[in-house]
């Protein structure tokens, strides 16, 4: 009994135990509130369900009418997947071209980083998207201005097929803070004699910036390409609240049209099977960038 | 190496809590909604909350509703006095807006957890009353809880699926055509009160060469609905049996007017969105009309200011009508559900709610035409010059009104979807109607018949 006791104590005692203890909270989180939904859901997409009334087992039914019958969704898959093509690079060139201008520290330069980070705090927000839709309506902002410097516009940004989607990418790029941070720091810990030698060896700044700052910046391009990817095909908020995927489904994205078919037309088995189908492509995706890094990701410490 | 491994590992949970974050919105969605509806749970009056099974003991009811701040204020007051009335009886309620609620109550159903009274949708109703959500009220009509002697059975009929009465009107409303009266003034035309359709061009096209206002033809669910109509069919029907007639018919006219100069561009309609009263094209002119319904006469007549003065008018109709396709409907319903323990003290809130006059003095008519004619009637008295013409226009369809069309089929909001994106093709000129009705009938049948299932 007397030692029963005391090896529990020493049990407890030990360093393993006291970690998991400390990370039990995430890990109770993380079961019932994401592996265990992620499973359920795993199950509804092989069934019939309309939230209303008990799913019934519909086998890969939805999976058949996905890839088969439904050509919206090969449309919405589409536009996301342009969606993401532009607006991942277009904002971590934007990310990159800034944190290079903010890197230099000023007295302003703190000033300068909360402002152009604080599109990502805010821009994903409803507010923003009204604002957004406003400022590209017909006799908005954006054409105003385009007045004031000759240019006699009345465009409906937001009605034209062709132009629709770029204002959405246009708001994804200008959500570039997160990943300018991410730079900031990059760029800070590439070692100062590296720049030095370059200038030795007669290297001007654009040289230095592709032979030296680009090369070692890549492990955090890679991470913030990864981390991008992933928000740019979760995109919702813009095509919800901005377009509501018109003109002509031209701006529906993957998840919005999920989202109706799970809840507006309820059926949330399919909406199940077509969340599933994105995590193997995101999946998918990201593995693709993880084996192509050996060809294009610089790790000091592996020389 | 080791390394490597660990950072693959760390961006595999990356990738799968992020995108879990992106899924299981979905599922906070029922909680948030949850958080919502705790915060704005009112428990007025009443103290004793215990729920004992013995009836004209204290009974607790949970009521939801989805509507503007307006309509919230009116039915909170509302039920404070029947709380004031009925000291045995403690009303829970929760309010959203339009698009939550949905979403909302479909979760709470699915958790066995709905209200005992929701407010119901005329196209929600069947959906909800075939997956047994709804408790028959038609024991309680028929024992006389439920007062429905000022109430026409074609009210009770428009609550009743397969002739049981699950939901209740709270009010009526009936297509209406608002217009700015400054324009057409000018433009020196007289609008007869049901235009037909050639009519109606040749009022659009005068229109806009006097003044160069244009204008808005209604294209969605509603027109092609009242089109089938007026050519005497009911156009679930026509689909659920893939005929192309109505749909044909109504595609034919969209496609006229969207190549006509004098109707409002495809890309402006875009943004200038007439499904939202806050967005009409008619608040900045962009057309001189547009098409909704009566009940939302007074929130438009708001939007676009308050101080232009709106004309009305019925949707247009064929010139070559086989039956007039104007209808009143009712704009919103209660329904007590199947796992309300309080079935009878539920019946008893809504007959006072409907029947009152006092309740409905503080509603003011907010959800429509009171259902209770007597009721309707003392209502009148007490609205505005800008509420009486909704009054007016209501009294006016009722005197040439046919029965509304059964409840929206399940799977009624896809085929709406489908409906809204072709047509956007035929207005942007990607299409032409017959393509599009080929297109159209077909995949409609398709849904209606998997969602009956």
């Amino acid at each position: 009994m007397r030692a029963k006791k005391k090896s529990w104590k020493q049990q407890l005692n030990q360093g393993k135990v006291a970690g998991y203890i400390f990370i039990l909270p995430f890990i109770i989180g993380f079961v019932c509130f994401i592996s265990f939904p992620m499973i359920m859901s795993l199950a509804f997409s092989f069934t019939k369900y309309d939230i209303l009334t008990a799913p019934k087992f519909a086998g890969l039914d939805n999976y058949i009418t996905m890839f088969t019958q439904d050509k919206l969704f090969w449309k919405t898959f589409g536009v996301t997947m342009y969606y993401v093509f532009f607006s991942v690079p277009l904002r971590l060139i934007m990310a990159l071209l800034v944190a290079l201008l903010l890197v230099k520290s000023s007295r302003l330069s703190g000033f300068y980083r909360t402002v152009y980070y604080l599109p990502s705090i805010i821009g994903s927000s409803v507010a923003v998207a009204i604002l957004w839709k406003r400022m590209f309506a017909s006799d908005g902002v954006i054409n105003a201005l385009l007045g004031l410097v000759g240019i006699d516009s009345a465009t409906a940004w937001l009605g034209r097929t062709d132009t629709a989607i770029w204002t959405l990418i246009l708001l994804a790029v200008w959500q570039f803070g997160s990943s300018m941070l991410i730079f900031l720091a990059g760029l800070k810990q590439i070692p100062a004699y590296l720049y030095e030698a370059a200038t030795v060896d007669g290297a001007g700044a654009i040289t230095k910036f592709f032979k030296v700052t680009l090369p070692m910046l890549t492990p955090t391009i890679f991470f913030n390409l990864i981390n991008q990817l992933i928000n740019g095909f979760m995109a919702f908020t813009q095509s919800f609240i901005i377009t509501e995927g018109k003109p002509q489904n031209s701006t529906l994205f993957y998840v919005v049209y999920m989202y109706q078919n799970s809840f507006k037309y309820n059926k949330l088995g399919y909406g199940c099977a077509m969340a599933w189908f994105m995590v193997l492509v995101v999946g998918g995706l990201t593995a693709l960038i993880f084996l192509s890094q050996k060809k294009w990701v610089y790790y000091e410490s592996e020389r | 190496m080791k390394k490597r491994m660990i950072s693959v590992l760390l961006a595999m949970v990356l990738v799968l809590c992020t995108l879990c974050g992106c899924s299981s919105n979905e599922g906070n969605a029922d909680t948030s909604a949850d958080q919502t509806a705790a915060g704005t749970t009112t428990l007025a009056g009443g103290e004793n909350r215990s729920t004992s099974d013995n009836a004209g003991e204290s009974v607790t009811l949970r009521l939801c509703w989805w509507g503007s701040q307006t309509r919230n204020d009116l039915t909170q007051k509302a039920i404070e006095l029947y709380m004031e009335k009925n000291p045995n009886v403690v009303i829970e309620t929760e309010f959203t807006d339009w698009s939550g609620y949905w979403d909302k109550l479909a979760t709470q159903a699915a958790g066995g957890g709905l209200p005992d009274i929701i407010q119901m949708d005329y196209s929600y109703l069947n959906q909800y009353a075939s997956s047994n959500q709804l408790a028959d009220l038609n024991g309680f009509i028929e024992s006389g809880v439920i007062d429905t002697e000022n109430i026409s059975s074609s009210i009770i009929e428009s609550g009743s699926v397969d002739g049981k009465c699950y939901a209740l009107s709270l009010g009526s409303t009936a297509p209406m055509v608002l217009y700015d009266k400054a324009t057409a003034d000018a433009a020196g035309v007289e609008i007869p009160m049901q235009p037909t359709l050639e009519e109606y061009v040749d009022i659009c096209q005068k229109i806009y060469e006097k003044t160069g206002v244009p204008s808005y033809f209604e294209s969605g669910i509603t027109m092609i609905q009242y089109i089938a109509r007026a050519r005497g069919s009911e156009i679930y029907e026509e689909l659920e049996n893939g005929v192309l007639d109505s749909t044909l018919e109504h595609f034919q006219w969209v496609e006229k007017l969207a190549q006509a100069e004098f109707c409002i561009s495809p890309e402006l309609l875009s943004e200038k969105n007439p499904q939202v009263v806050e967005s009409m094209p008619i608040i900045d002119l962009s057309t001189w009309n547009v098409f909704s319904f009566s009940n939302a006469y007074v929130s438009i007549n708001d939007a676009c200011g308050g101080e232009r003065e709106l004309g009305v008018f019925m949707y247009p109709t064929l010139p070559d009508e086989k039956k007039q396709p104007e209808y009143l409907k009712p704009t919103m319903f209660f329904s007590v559900t199947e796992t309300s323990k309080y079935k009878e003290e539920a019946a008893k809130f809504i007959d006072w709610f409907v029947n009152d006059k006092e309740c409905n003095a503080i509603l003011g008519g907010e959800r429509g035409i009171p259902a209770n004619t007597a009721v309707a009637e003392s209502v009148k008295g007490q609205v505005d010059a800008i509420g009486a013409v909704a009054y007016d226009f209501v009294a006016e369809v009722n005197k040439v009104a046919t029965t509304v069309d059964p409840p929206n089929p399940a799977g009624y909001s896809e085929v709406e979807a489908v409906l809204t994106t072709l047509v956007e093709d035929i207005r942007y000129g990607n299409i032409t109607a017959q393509e599009a009705a080929k297109q159209f009938v077909p995949q409609a049948q398709t849904i209606l018949k998997e969602a009956a299932q």
